[in-house]
């Protein structure tokens, strides 16, 4: 049975969880004008590598990626998957660190930070442990009947402030590729690649259609255009910059007369929290498919635990925000890497794959 | 199973986040900050409505410091309750601190976030401890009236400006972004009285503008509610709808705007019997010579109220438009056309 719902709002819900925090303020970084084409390029960036790494994964009738590289020389799959191993888990770390630390600026203040960041790692480790992959694609079904509807409706009433005029100029010439040259804009890439590697494991337990996936990324680029141009268009580049959260602040502006709730920032946060959970939940299978189908077969019992430990003394480790921030650019380089390597890699195997296969069928 | 379910149902209750949390009995939830500034110190005071059975009206407390937040940590440091700025709704300033500017506390109101950014800024004419002592004299109301009279569903009314934190933040960031705040004092009859609005430039108060002329602004700006004109010696009218079309251009290097407000307003009351066609033209005649003044007005003070930079986003390039304030604003002409259509007489007919 195919499971292309299933997948798709997997895919939706882990890359919804990262666009609305630290997104914007990169993409308003990296440029001061025409951020349309930032989140564009960005935008076709993740189309490419899903696009190389559904098609290599296609070759593949109902393995991962782990199968695939493991079934092929053991040092080559080494190259691409420990830096995968090491990005994912680098991924879980900065996820649960600079997400209790939004937490504790947006709402928690008086919560001690470690707290905030055991219940980041606890639940999402549950859900993993209790529900293996089945229940998280299930889960992703049920997180978006809750929680679409109030995300849906923050989104729409952040419009509530907006002055078009903002909008320009439109493009500024060359000036409106400048964005290349900073750093900010590789650091952006985290939301667009954060999320995508999930395809390659899902193929020895669900079966679906790469179209699911597409669909779902347009889904997702509303949610990135409007993640930046809310607050540009309501404050203004110049002030949008100032802030550390540019989204939050907006929505916080809003005010709706007969609403009962003077905060609409809650709904947005707490539906938030949720897609950040799941993000969470679904990098540790990822963690747990390498080890268990790559290195040992070590029961979840011991695993689980043993991951969110790890995950939890690392991020005690962490003091400031500063550091997050700078854990995030030195991340760029990993995140590059393995975002171009591992689709291009799987590709080329398929490539090699099929070949192979089409001569012995000529052979016979 | 049950062991797995039962370590579920226990982090989640001791994980829920509800940490040092302080009961809404044991809270100060003022809904008026007024700050003072008088030679390096700052004077903070506290509008605290008590919560009781009977509604015992206000407590108005103060506190000095160096910095606002230590002023506010002095209050409740000597209060029984945690202050808690959350529900703040009006931060009142008085003009010696709104014209030395209002840029450190925006950016610490909206740094903190303990302060809601649709908080509204409001200037005080007079001294706050006689302005404080006065409107919450019991004799006039049970003190929630500086919380009422900006609320857009109660005291609200289209002469008093409206301006959250947000904007003004944006107005001391933007380089085409200016704001006006309201201008009020206690009042003689009634608790508060509005006295016009002042014009701020990068946060900084720099002019002002009576009633009338914040009316019009908030005609102009496009957020005019059922405002009520009079048009001089001949009737009054309300306005019922407005739309604004503006259209720029750079004409010989200097930036042009032309305006076109199309009014629809009511007829309220008249003196004599004025023809329609007269109360239009003379309504456009007043409308035209007030928006003049403060297009002059806001002109000579470099304070883009109107946000009349926005419309020449297109044609500047960034570090033209940096400079849009002190090179461009200036130069502005701007060219207003008004038309106006009475909708109807009430209920009684005009010739």
């Amino acid at each position: 049975m195919s499971k292309n719902l299933q997948v798709s709002t997997t895919y939706i819900m882990t890359h919804l969880g990262l666009i609305f925090f630290l997104y914007p303020t990169d993409v308003i970084e990296s440029t001061n004008e025409a951020h349309w084409v930032t989140v564009l390029f960005g935008f076709l960036f993740h189309l490419l590598i899903i696009f190389v790494y559904l098609k290599g994964l296609s070759y593949f009738q109902g393995q991962n990626i782990v199968h695939i590289l493991m079934n092929k020389n053991k040092l080559a799959a080494w190259v691409v998957l420990l830096p995968v191993l090491l990005y994912l888990s680098w991924i879980i770390v900065l996820a649960v660190r600079a997400f209790a630390e939004v937490l504790s600026i947006a709402f928690l203040s008086n919560t001690p930070l470690w707290t905030l960041m055991l219940l980041l790692l606890i639940i999402p480790g549950f859900i993993t442990f209790h529900g293996k992959i089945g229940g998280l694609l299930r889960l992703s079904v049920l997180f978006s009947f809750l929680f679409v509807l109030p995300v849906v409706f923050v989104m729409a009433t952040s419009f509530q402030n907006v002055d078009w005029h903002y909008l320009f100029p439109l493009w500024t010439g060359h000036r409106s590729l400048i964005f290349l040259t900073h750093p900010s804009f590789y650091k952006s890439l985290f939301a667009y690649a954060g999320g995508f590697l999930l395809l390659g494991f899902l193929p020895s337990y669900a079966k679906f259609k790469p179209k699911a996936i597409y669909w779902g990324s347009l889904v997702l680029l509303p949610a990135y255009l409007i993640s930046v141009y809310v607050p540009v268009l309501t404050l203004g580049e110049e002030t949008a910059s100032q802030l550390q959260f540019p989204y939050l602040f907006v929505v916080d502006t809003i005010a709706i007369n007969w609403l009962m709730f003077d905060r609409i920032n809650v709904f947005l946060l707490l539906s938030l929290v949720a897609f950040c959970m799941f993000f969470i939940a679904v990098t540790i299978w990822q963690i747990l498919c390498i080890i268990r189908l790559g290195v040992k077969d070590i029961s979840p019992n011991y695993l689980i635990p043993s991951i969110i430990m790890i995950t939890f003394i690392i991020c005690l480790c962490i003091p400031d925000w500063k550091t997050v921030d700078r854990l995030f650019q030195w991340n760029t380089a990993l995140r590059i890497y393995v975002a171009t390597v591992t689709p291009i890699s799987i590709w080329t195997l398929g490539r090699l794959h099929a070949k192979k296969m089409k001569n012995e069928l000529n052979n016979t | 199973m049950k062991l797995r379910i039962l370590i579920g149902v226990i982090f989640t209750t001791l994980l829920s986040g509800c940490w040092d949390n302080k009961d809404i009995n044991h809270r100060a939830l003022p809904i008026a900050m007024g700050i003072s500034y008088q030679q390096g110190d700052y004077e903070v005071f506290l509008d605290i409505p008590k919560v009781s059975e009977k509604n015992e009206g206000i407590q108005v407390i103060s506190a000095k410091g160096n910095t606002i937040s230590s002023a506010i940590d002095h209050i409740s440091m000597n209060l029984e309750d945690q202050v808690d700025l959350l529900h703040l709704k009006v931060i009142v300033v008085d003009k010696a601190f709104a014209t030395r500017g209002l840029e450190e506390i925006t950016s610490s109101i909206i740094r903190s976030r303990h302060v809601s950014p649709k908080t509204m800024f409001v200037i005080c004419d007079e001294p706050l401890d006689r302005f404080f002592e006065r409107i919450n004299n019991p004799l006039n109301g049970d003190g929630n009236e500086i919380y009422d009279f900006f609320q857009k569903n109660s005291g609200w009314n289209p002469e008093i400006a409206y301006t959250p934190v947000w904007k003004v933040f944006r107005s001391i960031h933007s380089y085409t972004n200016d704001v006006v705040l309201p201008i009020i004092q206690s009042g003689h009859s009634t608790t508060i009285q509005s006295v016009g609005s002042g014009i701020l430039k990068n946060g900084r108060m720099v002019g002002r503008l009576n009633n009338e002329q914040t009316l019009l602004y908030n005609v102009f700006d496009g957020n005019s509610l059922q405002g009520k004109i009079e048009v001089m010696g001949k009737s009054t009218v309300q306005i019922v709808s407005s739309h604004i079309r503006n259209h720029s251009s750079f004409v010989n290097q200097k930036p042009e705007l032309n305006s076109k407000l199309y009014l629809k307003v009511v007829i309220m009351d008249t003196v004599g019997s004025p023809s329609t066609a007269s109360i239009e033209t003379e309504l456009q005649v007043l409308l035209q010579r007030v928006l003049d003044q403060i297009f002059i007005k806001i002109q000579r003070a470099n304070a883009d109220i109107f946000g009349i930079g926005q419309h020449f986003r297109d044609d500047l390039t960034r570090s033209e438009l940096a400079q849009w304030r002190t090179q461009y604003f200036p130069q502005v002409k701007i060219k207003l056309d008004i038309q106006t259509v009475i909708r109807n007489t009430g209920n009684l007919k005009l010739p």
